[in-house]
């Protein structure tokens, strides 16, 4: 009984701690762009604008909800819990104060990845919901961004899978101490971590991959018709997939909460060291985002298609031959 | 009965539910939203049984059925339209 209120505690825990993080990561990529494109970012909530998103976020909450008559409301208020919850949930099965996950069991690893799937689902559906052509329009693109990038990434997590010989977390997670015909597995598997960087950047709809709103054309497309504790629901969904999406590369390529431990061996290491890892990821997405322009949507059909497609496929076979 | 039964009777019937209401429902979107809930319940079904990857990896494929048929759905509703 004490274990389960213990457990049921950090899990808690742990949910509130990732609501933040997910805030304070919004904060950080939005102050981190302001400074790449000149400007100042976020600054007045707070000691140098910290508290903004939280501020966005109670007012976004506290704001009328419109939506267009016909809306099936009863659905994307439904769709916009579920996506924050699913988010959540795959948050439980990163290993982030061991080395493997809250929840862990054999066969995470796709789990994982399936969990990833349904969560892009919401963002698919809910503007179909609307009966409005900018949405639809936006969920017509996210449906095709959604099957160009999934085949490669998959592929490319499938390679980290092969080589580890393992669909266990707790064993991927290894990855970085691994040689294979005296070649460090890392160095074999660099094609996969930039299809999966790639990938995830894709996911998480940041530039130059953020053709399903695309502000200028599409007038915010598939959220232009979100407003209040809906859109308040989806940012915070969108915040929660660049935290997690950042914690899955970190997870399978640069060893998840692994690291040195100089004194005081402890579970804050492998939380410092997994966060450390994160913040990493996430300042280079900034940078690409900061640093490259949208692309039209046939451009990343023939990006994920002819470039990465065949790369991941290259991938596949560079480890065969590695695990043969 | 115990904890790890009622759980398994709870999904089945769950699942049972969520496919009754996707065959029965007129409007694609509600129909993908209950598969979706459908396929998640079997994952906790078979997971119950000690088959995680294997419910892992049907969840996965049938997502990307979802997908496609929202793809495909609106490329029919496009060319209809035109």
């Amino acid at each position: 009984m004490i274990e389960y209120l213990e457990f049921s505690g950090i899990i808690v825990g742990w949910t509130i701690a990732l609501i933040f993080l997910a805030f304070f990561v919004e904060w950080f990529y939005r102050k981190m762009m302001g400074h790449m494109q000149h400007r100042v970012g976020p600054k007045l909530a707070g000691p140098i604008g910290v508290l903004q998103p939280i501020a966005d976020f109670i007012k976004l909450m506290n704001k009328e909800q419109i939506s267009p008559e016909g809306t099936d409301e009863f659905y994307v208020d439904f769709l916009a819990v579920m996506g924050v919850w699913l988010m959540i949930f795959m948050s439980f099965l990163l290993p982030i104060f061991s080395e493997k996950g809250l929840i862990s069991f054999e066969g995470d690893v796709i789990f994982l990845l399936a969990l990833f799937a349904v969560a892009s689902l919401m963002y698919i559906i809910t503007p179909y919901l609307f009966k409005s052509p900018y949405p639809t329009i936006g969920a017509g693109r996210r449906a095709e961004l959604y099957l160009s990038y999934e085949i490669p990434m998959f592929l490319a997590l499938a390679s980290v899978v092969f080589i580890v010989g393992s669909v266990s977390i707790q064993d991927v997670v290894h990855l970085p101490y691994l040689t294979v015909k005296g070649i460090p597995a890392v160095i074999l598997l660099i094609p996969a971590l930039i299809i999966t960087l790639i990938g995830v950047m894709a996911r998480v709809k940041k530039l130059p991959f953020d053709i399903p709103e695309a502000k200028t054309e599409l007038a915010a497309g598939w959220e232009a018709e979100l407003s209040g504790r809906r859109l308040a629901f989806f940012n915070l969904l969108t915040d929660l997939k660049l935290v997690v999406g950042s914690g899955v590369i970190v997870t399978f390529f640069l060893g998840g909460p692994l690291g040195p431990m100089p004194f005081y061996p402890g579970w804050w290491w492998y939380v410092f060291w997994f966060l450390v890892k994160t913040f990493i990821v996430i300042f280079f997405i900034t940078c690409i985002a900061a640093s490259v322009a949208r692309f039209r949507i046939d451009q990343v059909l023939d990006l994920f298609w002819r470039k990465l497609m065949p790369l991941s496929i290259v991938q596949i076979f560079i480890v065969l031959w590695a695990i043969w | 009965m115990d904890i790890g039964l009622i759980i398994v009777l709870l999904l089945g019937i769950g699942i049972i539910c969520t496919l009754l209401m996707s065959i029965f429902t007129k409007k694609l979107h509600r129909m993908l939203i209950y598969f979706a809930l459908a396929n998640l319940m079997l994952f906790g079904l078979l997971y119950m049984y000690g088959m995680a990857i294997i419910g892992s990896l049907i969840l996965l494929a049938n997502i990307g059925v979802v997908v496609i048929l929202i793809f495909v759905a609106m490329i029919v509703g496009e060319v209809v339209e035109e």
